[in-house]
C-alpha cells in the first residue's frame, strides 16, 4: 500500500500540465436570410414596350439576396403610401413593398414614380422617379432595381452593368457585349478564328482581347462606342492574357519573346514592352490589384501551377495559394480583399475564393469544368463559364457561396465572360 | 603431451600465453567485426546537401510557451546512477571469501559517512543487509514524495486561477468563432426546424488554429440541420488566432441551435 501511494505520488507530475480549459462554444441562429420583397404592378406600365416591374423582380431575384413575394390577391393595387394596408402585406410575409405608377410626361416620354415601403416599420423607405423614353425601359427598370437594392442592402447595385463574352456557333466566333442579364446582345467582333480573354477597361469604354484572326495570337484594344480597333500586341511568338492597369493606361501581357511565357507591361495604346518576370518556367494570367500596386499571376515555377503576387513594377514574387496542386486564373475583387481563382479538386475544376487577409480558402462551386471567374463590380457575385451538356454556359455564384445561378444567354456556346465596371 | 614436474609450469606459461593470445585474437576478430559493421553502414555517407527553403511569407510568430512542467522526473535518474557506481567498486577487489567481504564493507561504512552519495549508496548496500534500516529508508522516501505532492497541489491551485483568466480572454475569441460559423448556416434549413433542438459537434483543432476533423457527438433530431451545421463548421477552415498568451485546447466543442434564443 505504501509503495502504491509512493508510486502514485511520484507519478502526480502529469497533473501539472497547462490548464487550458476545454472550450465549449454555443452557436445559435443562422446566416443572413433573403429579404422578402413584394413588387406590385405599376398602373400605366402597359404603355411601355416591356413590363418594367417584371424586369425589376427578375433583377432582385437574380441577385440572390431577395425573395420576391407574389402580389396576387391584393386589390386594388396601392400606388400611394396612404393606400397601403400593411396587415395584408405582413400576412404575405413581405418585409418590403415597392409600389409605383407610370404616367405620361412631355415629348412622348413617360415618368416612372416608385415608392419603397418598409412593411414592418410601416413607413416609407425611399421614393424616386425617372423620366424616360419608352426605348429605355430596360435601363430604367435596372436603375429602379439598383435603388431598391442599395436602399435595403446598403451595397451598390450592379443591374445596369454590361458583360462581354465569346459566343461560338460552328466555326464562327463572336465577341458579344450584352446587359449583365444576357439581354441586348451586340456583336463587337465576328471572326472565323478564336477570340479569347476579353477584359473591360476600368472606365468601361474599351475592351482588350486576344484574336487569332491573323492566324496568330494578337492583342487588340477595341473602343466599344466607336468600334475603333488598335493592334497593340503583335510581337514575335505568342501575345496573350492582357490585363488593364487600374488607371487604364497600361496593359500587363504575356509574351514569349524570351522563349517561354513571361509577363510584360505595355502602354495601352501600343509601344515597347517592359519585362516584369524572369523565371525559368511559365508566368501568365497577370491581373492588377485595384490599387495598382500588386500583380497576381499564375506561375509554375514551384513545379505546378500556383498563384503568386509581385510588386506591379516587377520584383520578388511570393506564393499566394497553397491548397491543392493546381490553382490558376486569379482575379481580384474590386475592394482588393478577395482573390477568385480556378482550383482543381480531385479532377474537378471549380471556382474558389481566397481571403487575402486571413488566408481562408473556400470552394464556391460544385460543378465540373469551371473557368474564367470575373467579379461583379460590387464584388458580390462572380461570373464564370462552365460546361453543361457539352455546351459552354455562363453562371454566377455569390461570394458567400449562398447563391448559384445560370445566366440565360442565347443557345450557342458561351465562354470567356468578363463583367464590366459600373457605368457612370 | 608430456606431464611431469615441469608440466604444470609449462602448462601454466603456455596456458597464460595461450590465454592471452586467444583473448587477443578474440579481441582482434571482434574489432574487425565492428569495423566492418561501422564502415559497411557509413561507407556511402555524403556530406548533407545544403537545403534551400524559399520563404513564402514571414515565419509565424512563436506561440507563447506553455507553462513549464515542474521537473519532477529529474531527481529520480541520478539515484540509480549513483547507486550503480559504487557497486562495481567493491566487486572486482575482493576475490576473498564472503565473510572477509562483509568485514571490508563495514569498515568503509564507518569511515566515509560524510560523503553523501556514498552514504546513500552505502545505505542501499546496508539496506540489503539490515531490515531496520530498510524501514527507515522507506519512511524517508514517502516523506519526500508527500512533500512533492504538496508542492504540486500549490502549483495547481495557482494555475487554476490562471485558467479562469484564460477563459475570460477566450470569450472574445469565442464570439469571433461564433459569428464566423453562424453566418454559414443556411437560413432556409434552420428556419424549417421545429423547436430549437441542440446538435453537438467535436472539432479537432490543428495548429493555426485550423479546423481538423469534425465529429457529431449529438444529433439535434433534424438531420438536415445537422448537415447544415456541420457544413457551416467545415466551411471555415481557418479560425481567428487566439489572444496572445492563451493556449487552445486541441478539442473544441460546438453546441449548435437553429434559432436565436
Amino acid at each position: 500500500m505504501k509503495r502504491l501511494l509512493c508510486l502514485l505520488a511520484l507519478l502526480s507530475w502529469w497533473l501539472a500540465v497547462p490548464a487550458a480549459a476545454q472550450m465549449t462554444i454555443d452557436v445559435s441562429g443562422a446566416g443572413a436570410r433573403q429579404y422578402p420583397i413584394a413588387i406590385t404592378n405599376f398602373p400605366g406600365e402597359a404603355a411601355l414596350p416591356e413590363s418594367l416591374t417584371q424586369i425589376v423582380r427578375a433583377d432582385l431575384e437574380r441577385s440572390g439576396l431577395f425573395r420576391v413575394i407574389d402580389t396576387a390577391g391584393i386589390s386594388p393595387v396601392p400606388t400611394e403610401l396612404a393606400q397601403v394596408r400593411f396587415a395584408e402585406w405582413a400576412a404575405k410575409s413581405a418585409d418590403y413593398l415597392a409600389i409605383g405608377v407610370v404616367v405620361p410626361a412631355t415629348d412622348g416620354r413617360l415618368t416612372v414614380r416608385v415608392r419603397l415601403v418598409d412593411v414592418v416599420k410601416q413607413a416609407e423607405l425611399a421614393s424616386f422617379a425617372f423620366t424616360m423614353a419608352p426605348a429605355l425601359t430596360r435601363v430604367t427598370a435596372h436603375r429602379t432595381a439598383d435603388e431598391i437594392y442599395a436602399k435595403i442592402t446598403g451595397e451598390k447595385g450592379f443591374f445596369n452593368t454590361k458583360i462581354a463574352y465569346v459566343k461560338k456557333a460552328g466555326t464562327r466566333f463572336d465577341l458579344i457585349v450584352a446587359d449583365y442579364d444576357g439581354q441586348n446582345e451586340q456583336s463587337a467582333l465576328t471572326s472565323r478564328e478564336p477570340i479569347i480573354s476579353p477584359e473591360w477597361s476600368p472606365d468601361g469604354s474599351r475592351l482588350v482581347y486576344v484574336s487569332f484572326e491573323n492566324r496568330k495570337p494578337q492583342i487588340w484594344v477595341h473602343e466599344i462606342y466607336t468600334s475603333k480597333r488598335t493592334l497593340v500586341g503583335n510581337f514575335r511568338g505568342s501575345n496573350s492574357a492582357p490585363a488593364w492597369s487600374p488607371d487604364g493606361r497600361e496593359l500587363a501581357v504575356v509574351l514569349t519573346l524570351s522563349g517561354a511565357s513571361q509577363i510584360y507591361t505595355l502602354p495601352a495604346t501600343g509601344g515597347e514592352p517592359r519585362r516584369l518576370t524572369s523565371s525559368p518556367g511559365i508566368d501568365t494570367e497577370p491581373v492588377y490589384s485595384p490599387d495598382g500596386g500588386t500583380i497576381y499571376f499564375t506561375s509554375d515555377r514551384g513545379g505546378g501551377p500556383q498563384i503568386y503576387r509581385m510588386p506591379a513594377g516587377g520584383g520578388e514574387a511570393r506564393r499566394v495559394t497553397f491548397k491543392g496542386a493546381y490553382n490558376v486564373s486569379p482575379k481580384v475583387s474590386p475592394d482588393g480583399k478577395t482573390l477568385a481563382y480556378v482550383t482543381r479538386n480531385g479532377g474537378l475544376f471549380q471556382i474558389a475564393i481566397l481571403d487575402l487577409a486571413t488566408g481562408q480558402e473556400r470552394t464556391l462551386t460544385d460543378t465540373v469544368k469551371d473557368e474564367s471567374p470575373s467579379f461583379a463590380p460590387n464584388g458580390k457575385l462572380i461570373l464564370y463559364a462552365t460546361e453543361i451538356g457539352g455546351k459552354g454556359v455562363l453562371a454566377a455564384v455569390s461570394t458567400d457561396g449562398r447563391v448559384k445561378q445560370r445566366l440565360s444567354v442565347s443557345a450557342a456556346d458561351a465562354r470567356e465572360p468578363a463583367w464590366g465596371p459600373f457605368t457612370k | 603431451m608430456q606431464r611431469g614436474a615441469n608440466a604444470p609450469r609449462t602448462e601454466r606459461v603456455e596456458s597464460r600465453a595461450g590465454r592471452l593470445r586467444s583473448f587477443a585474437l578474440a579481441f582482434l576478430v571482434h574489432g574487425l567485426l565492428f569495423a566492418f559493421l561501422y564502415l559497411g553502414i557509413r561507407w556511402q555517407s555524403r556530406p548533407p546537401a545544403a537545403i534551400e527553403a524559399e520563404l513564402w511569407s514571414e515565419p509565424p510568430r512563436a506561440a507563447a510557451p506553455a507553462p513549464e512542467v515542474p521537473q519532477q522526473p529529474a531527481p529520480q535518474p541520478p539515484k540509480p546512477v549513483i547507486r550503480e557506481e559504487p557497486r562495481p567498486e567493491p566487486e572486482p577487489a575482493p576475490r576473498k571469501p564472503d565473510i572477509v567481504e562483509k568485514v571490508e564493507k563495514r569498515k568503509p561504512d564507518a569511515q566515509k559517512k560524510e560523503e553523501k552519495p556514498r552514504v546513500e549508496a552505502r545505505r542501499e548496500e546496508s539496506v540489503r543487509d539490515d531490515p531496520v534500516k530498510a524501514a527507515a529508508e522507506k519512511e524517508m522516501m514517502l516523506r519526500e514524495a508527500a512533500n512533492k505532492a504538496a508542492r504540486e497541489l500549490a502549483s495547481l491551485k495557482s494555475s487554476n486561477a490562471e485558467a479562469v483568466a484564460n477563459q475570460r480572454r477566450l470569450e472574445g475569441w469565442a464570439d469571433q468563432v461564433r459569428s464566423l460559423i453562424r453566418k454559414d448556416v443556411k437560413a432556409a434549413i434552420a428556419d424549417a426546424v421545429a423547436g430549437n433542438p441542440e446538435a453537438v459537434f467535436e472539432v479537432k483543432l490543428l495548429p493555426g488554429p485550423r479546423v481538423g476533423a469534425v465529429r457529431k457527438l449529438k444529433s439535434s433530431g433534424n438531420l438536415a440541420y445537422d448537415e447544415a451545421a456541420q457544413k457551416a463548421i467545415e466551411a471555415n477552415e481557418r479560425l481567428p488566432a487566439p489572444p496572445a498568451g492563451v493556449t487552445l485546447d486541441p478539442v473544441l466543442v460546438l453546441r449548435m441551435r437553429p434559432k436565436d434564443e
